[in-house]
């Protein structure tokens, strides 16, 4: 009910701006992320992240990529409410950001699953999102089945989340934000607790998902897999904004802020990949353990992944 | 120093309740009244869960080691929420390993508590008669008199704590002892574990003096 | 303590599991404090018995008792190889100083039959009911909201603790602590390093507990005036007949007790 009386006071507050910003504010209603010269500084210290604006639409998968300290955890954290901006605007969903006001359009998955669930049974804690929003104990159950079933996580319903394994948790903490309905979903090093199987799931989930994401990840390869867009951030500033083989593959813009091009867009043109018998003659190497007469040749599977765009 | 099941009377255990119960009622309306307490639960709880898994620690004090109180450290860290977190520690303690007992958790839950808040009072102290410079330049207070409160307020939790179980068990568990023999009991027996102070206070003050060296926020502050 | 398994309640099909746990537990814990009243030799013996007929209808094993009495076992015997020797004035028997007196010994079996019987009540309790339930059932019964969240809280995170501080030790053990401790010296070294031990558990803690409570916030904790309990369930017939038997084996003991204590003394 308070969120109909805040879209109804910046109804009225369009109606009084001159013509020229009223064009933009109904630009910006395609926005699922708005951000106007974000910034933000601890007292004292150098500012973290420096006058950041940046628009994302909604249904965007963008990915951020950066050097640890580069502000892209801050960066999160101001667009969830969590930290009040030192200056700048933001806004979600074409409705400014209040730093500590319950939004449950948005949601954020921590880099640690052990860190945002908290509740004693798997099917508690993607209830307590729904709970805390209000809604009736039949409508918190469906949304949780809802959820249980969109993640896979349905015979782990009833289990302690400590004696699931890392890449169950991350599934579970999913669930708990999808259990909210949210339409933009923040998501903080993704794979960084999770082993392969679990990460493949991972991205076929993403890319099978509706909602707007925002995807900030070390992972450049789960990056490029998954994201239509490229933020590269360095010392609090946008240096790249765009394709992500365009700037992935510029090895000296990624290098010169601290990352490297992914391994999957460098061409196979010469092997560099180490092997276990590298310097024994033909004679030493064992019999019939891999062919040694294929000529070094471009990594056909690499080609075929990235030709399509 | 945990009282287990079956060494005290009924009324005792009753009595136990109902004084814990009291306490509980007086610690949760500090908290309230210092507000914000939804903020505070996860801290309290971690903190609790952390001195729960920490009571396992065991401080080679030769000829052997022992396993330390530390309800001095719970009420220099935690505040009022220290009583809490002794219930919930002597539940799980009494439900995992059979340490204390559930129908003398309330006489174990007084015994731990008193003392605990009396710990965190005297940490508090340590702001009186402080210099008006140094309550301006350190919001902590001085490490000096955190290292010394926090002293006083480990080594004191220890003795309290020691002075009421020696009491309760040796005059409770039998009635055939007489009042002289009682005496003489509870002094020799708490005077034994007064070394045993010396070094839980110690301890809290090494624990404190770290923990205003790296994580000032974890000490209760003004 | 990593290894140690933080769990009570063991999975069958009994009726006691099957009691309305709000019930249960207050039924229990009226005849553990009718127990704890007990100061009569008489009643020892009905006592283990309604024991024993509870331990068998909850359906545990054996083993299950067993493995939790052991270590809390060791701490009784030590009280009770004392009070015979030191409680009371009729001498047994004498050798030397020593004097085996029948106070202490009537004491020690006291204590001893009543630590045994209230803490199996204990187990039956804790055996047939899930943790989550018995925490719903005081909630019900008027357990402060504060107490029941902290409880959760501190229960969710107990393994993830216990694993931080055990690789933590492990970690020092492998860097070579506690290797030179001298058995008859108070090594000041060492009492610095287990403080700092210590401190960073407090510390990691601590820093999670801040990134619990961001993510706790995020998915709207506090939003809510009112907690909601869950529907209670209905009572059944089998329910309220264990509870009626419980309850006035309680009262019995208690009456007892009294009888004894008037007559007697």
């Amino acid at each position: 009910m308070r969120s109909d009386l805040r879209s109804n006071a910046a109804d009225s507050q369009t109606a009084d701006q001159p013509m020229k910003e009223k064009s933009a504010a109904a630009e910006s209603c395609n926005y699922a992320i708005s951000t106007r010269n974000l910034t933000f500084q601890y007292p004292g210290a150098d500012p973290v992240l420096a006058s950041v604006s940046l628009n994302i639409h909604k249904g965007q998968r963008v990915g951020i990529i950066g050097h640890n300290g580069c502000g892209k955890t801050t960066l999160f954290m101001l667009l969830c409410g969590v930290l009040t901006p030192t200056s700048g605007e933001i806004s979600l969903l074409n409705k400014p950001v209040e730093p500590g006001q319950f939004r449950p359009d948005v949601g954020m998955l921590f880099q640690d699953p052990d860190d945002q669930l908290f509740s004693p049974s798997v099917r508690e804690d993607i209830g307590f999102g729904p709970q805390n929003m209000g809604c009736t104990a039949e409508d918190v159950a469906n949304q949780v089945d809802r959820a249980l079933k969109m993640t896979g996580m349905e015979p782990l319903a009833e289990r302690a989340p400590h004696h699931l394994s890392g890449g169950e948790k991350q599934m579970v903490a999913i669930a708990g934000i999808l259990a909210m309905q949210p339409q933009v979903v923040l998501y903080d090093e993704p794979t960084a607790s999770l082993d392969l199987r679990t990460r493949r799931r991972l991205i076929s989930f993403m890319q099978k998902s509706h909602e707007t994401l925002l995807i900030s990840s070390h992972d450049l390869e789960f990056v490029l897999e998954v994201c239509d867009r490229i933020l590269l951030i360095d010392n609090g500033q946008i240096i790249a904004d765009g394709d992500p083989l365009d700037i992935m593959g510029d090895q000296a813009l990624m290098e010169a802020h601290g990352l490297e091009k992914p391994h999957s867009l460098i061409p196979h043109v010469s092997p560099h990949h180490r092997r276990l018998f590298e310097n024994r003659t033909s004679a030493e190497r064992p019999l019939a353990a891999e062919p040694t007469n294929v000529p070094p040749e471009k990594c056909a599977v690499n080609d075929a992944v990235h030709r399509t765009t | 120093m945990h009282i287990s099941e079956g060494f005290l009377p009924a009324q005792v255990c009753i009595a136990g309740y109902g004084n814990t119960g009291l306490l509980t009622w007086y610690s949760l309306r500090q908290i309230n009244r210092q507000g914000n307490p939804n903020a505070k639960i996860p801290k309290a709880s971690l903190l609790t869960a952390a001195f729960f898994v920490a009571s396992s620690i065991s401080i080679p004090i030769p000829p052997t080691s022992v396993h330390l109180l530390l309800n001095g450290l719970l009420g220099v860290v935690l505040g009022y929420f220290a009583v809490p977190a002794i219930l919930i520690g002597l539940l799980f303690q009494a439900m995992f390993f059979g340490h204390g007992g559930l129908t003398t958790l309330g006489v174990n839950a007084s015994m731990l508590g008193f003392p605990a808040l009396l710990a965190y009072h005297i940490f508090q102290l340590r702001f009186v008669l402080e210099p008006k410079e140094q309550a301006f330049s350190q919001s902590n207070g001085s490490i000096w008199r955190i290292g010394a409160f926090s002293f006083l307020g480990g080594a004191l939790g220890l003795a309290l704590t020691a002075l009421i179980f020696f009491v309760l068990m040796v005059t409770l568990v039998s009635a055939e002892f007489d009042v002289q023999t009682e005496l003489v009991a509870v002094t020799y027996l708490t005077l034994a574990h007064l070394p045993l102070a010396i070094i839980e206070g110690g301890f809290t003050a090494m624990l404190a003096v770290f923990l205003q060296r790296v994580k000032p926020e974890l000490l209760t502050g003004r | 303590m990593a290894s140690a398994n933080f769990e009570t309640y063991v999975e069958a099909n009994s009726s006691l599991h099957s009691w309305t746990p709000r019930l249960k537990l207050l039924s229990l814990s009226l005849l553990m404090f009718a127990f704890a009243a007990v100061k009569h030799l008489p009643l020892v013996l009905p006592m283990l018995c309604v024991v024993a007929v509870l331990y068998g209808l909850s359906g545990l094993p054996l083993s299950y008792l067993l493995k939790r009495l052991r270590y809390p076992g060791l701490f009784i015997l030590m009280v009770v190889l004392l009070l015979p020797f030191t409680s009371g004035g009729t001498v047994l028997a004498q050798w030397g100083p020593l004097a085996l007196r029948q106070e202490g010994i009537i004491t020690a079996v006291l204590v001893v039959c009543r630590f045994v019987s209230i803490l199996t009540l204990g187990f039956v309790l804790l055996g047939s009911t899930p943790f989550l339930t018995l925490l719903r059932a005081m909630r019900s019964l008027g357990l402060p909201t504060l107490l029941a969240d902290m409880t959760l809280l501190t229960y969710r995170y107990l393994f993830e603790t216990a694993d931080m501080l055990s690789t933590m030790q492990r970690s020092m053990r492998l860097r070579g602590f506690g290797l030179r401790r001298q058995w008859f010296r108070l090594e000041g070294k060492t009492l610095l390093q287990l403080s700092g031990l210590l401190g960073t558990l407090l510390i990691r803690s601590y820093e999670r507990s801040e990134r619990v409570y961001k993510a706790m916030q995020l998915r709207g904790y506090g939003q809510l005036k009112q907690p909601q309990l869950a529907a209670q369930q209905p009572i059944d017939s089998r329910s309220l007949l264990l509870t009626m038997v419980t309850v006035a084996a309680a009262l019995g003991f208690v009456m007892a007790e009294i009888t004894f204590s008037t007559i007697i003394g």
